[in-house]
């Protein structure tokens, strides 16, 4: 792992985000869309901003908590924790680029269906797989470096975490796979168009499998921090945890509904707006904490 | 049991602060202020060190408080023990 300039990140993520704005204006309106929320198509491609433009702003810091982290993991690349924090900023690195990219695709497919409506399913699973998989390999990542960082402070997870965990998680699972199996049951025109046992294989079982990836890697992270000494590396490490974690309940958070999507329409188009900006300000506020602990980190490398 | 060198008791003390990073730091402090090996650091050289380590520890934090008391433990190390060989005082190098 070379240890990347700043062009080397951020012009991708410029010209990524140039792409996303040129979809957002120029792509033929979805009248569909358009009109449930009585809208005009300027109203719409104004709306299509309005919710893009934070996004990005969402992506840069995105962009900015991985180089940051990428730059504290070359410092201490040599040592054991910077073997097990290159796997966390690997992981980073695929949930920062899997933002714009699930974003254009999603546009593009959504296009491509108002223009062809025979390619309806082909798009939804083409976004549904492309996030999958973004979401499969960071979490394991992820989950691989904090359970690193967790074994080599020589201690484990301790049973009464471990049940508030399973139990937790239990609930979360049971949850999603009730909001699939009832829109598939309830709703003509599942999004999926598959049966049953599909969708369980390839939509519920590898979303909780990531997930359970996800909220394993927050927890060793955080049992991580808590084990560790020294009064101003936890400090650091404090904002690196807490920026994590914020990330990784924020990304599932966002699965989680774009999964479950259909029930979302009976929302109103203004609560719809507040939760998409509150998800977004958390999610940014994530990597920015994020980024803040690993700046300060590689402060104590350098000084 | 063989004593404790001077640089390894003070990564223990820098170790409160600065947790895993605290042998990296001490080390760097040591090659690149007094340019000499970390295992070679005496009690001659601890006066400097610890000026050194106030100037980096005092940009990592804004608190005083941690600096003067990481600093305090720093310093004990120069005052001798009462009955502790001078010569082990100032450690093992040269």
């Amino acid at each position: 792992m070379k240890l990347q300039r700043p062009t080397q990140t951020f012009l991708p993520f410029s010209i990524l985000s140039i792409v996303y704005l040129l979809l957002l204006a120029f792509l033929p309106t979805n009248t569909a869309t358009a009109e449930s929320y009585h809208l005009s198509s300027p109203e719409y491609h104004i709306l299509g901003l309005l919710l893009g433009i934070p996004r990005i702003i969402v992506w840069f810091a995105a962009f900015y908590g991985f180089w940051r982290l990428d730059q504290y993991t070359m410092a201490i690349r040599k040592t054991v924790d910077g073997r097990a924090f290159m796997h966390v900023s690997r992981g980073l690195r695929w949930l920062a680029w899997g933002l714009p990219l699930s974003g254009i695709v999603g546009n593009l497919t959504g296009g491509i269906t108002h223009a062809h409506p025979g390619f309806d399913t082909a798009g939804v699973l083409i976004t549904h797989f492309i996030t999958l998989i973004i979401s499969l390999v960071s979490f394991s990542f992820i989950s691989t470096g904090s359970r690193e960082l967790l074994d080599s402070t020589g201690k484990q997870m301790p049973m009464s975490g471990l049940r508030v965990f399973a139990l937790g998680f239990i609930f979360i699972g049971v949850a999603y796979c009730y909001a699939t199996v009832r829109g598939v049951i309830v709703q003509h025109g599942h999004p999926y168009h598959m049966p049953m046992w599909l969708i369980l294989l390839t939509v519920v079982i590898p979303y909780l499998y990531a997930w359970l990836m996800g909220f394993l890697a927050a927890y060793d992270f955080s049992l991580y921090r808590k084990h560790s000494s020294g009064l101003l590396y936890k400090s650091a490490l404090n904002k690196l945890a807490g920026g994590l974690g914020l990330i990784i309940i924020t990304s599932v958070l966002l699965q989680y509904i774009t999964s479950t999507l259909t029930y979302l329409r009976r929302i109103t188009l203004d609560w719809r707006l507040v939760g998409v900006y509150i998800i977004l300000l958390v999610y940014a506020t994530g990597f920015i904490l994020l980024a803040r602990g690993a700046n300060q980190l590689k402060m104590i490398e350098e000084v | 049991m063989a004593a404790v060198s001077l640089y390894k008791r003070v990564v223990r003390i820098t170790h409160i602060y600065l947790g895993p990073a605290a042998d990296r730091f001490i080390a760097r402090q040591v090659e690149s202020h007094l340019h000499k090996n970390p295992e070679k650091l005496n009690a001659d050289d601890l006066s400097h060190l610890i000026d050194w380590i106030r100037v980096a520890v005092s940009l990592l934090t804004d608190d005083s408080e941690i600096v003067e008391e990481y600093i305090g433990q720093l310093r004990r190390l120069i005052e001798p023990l009462p009955g502790h060989d001078t010569k082990q005082a100032r450690g093992n190098g040269n």
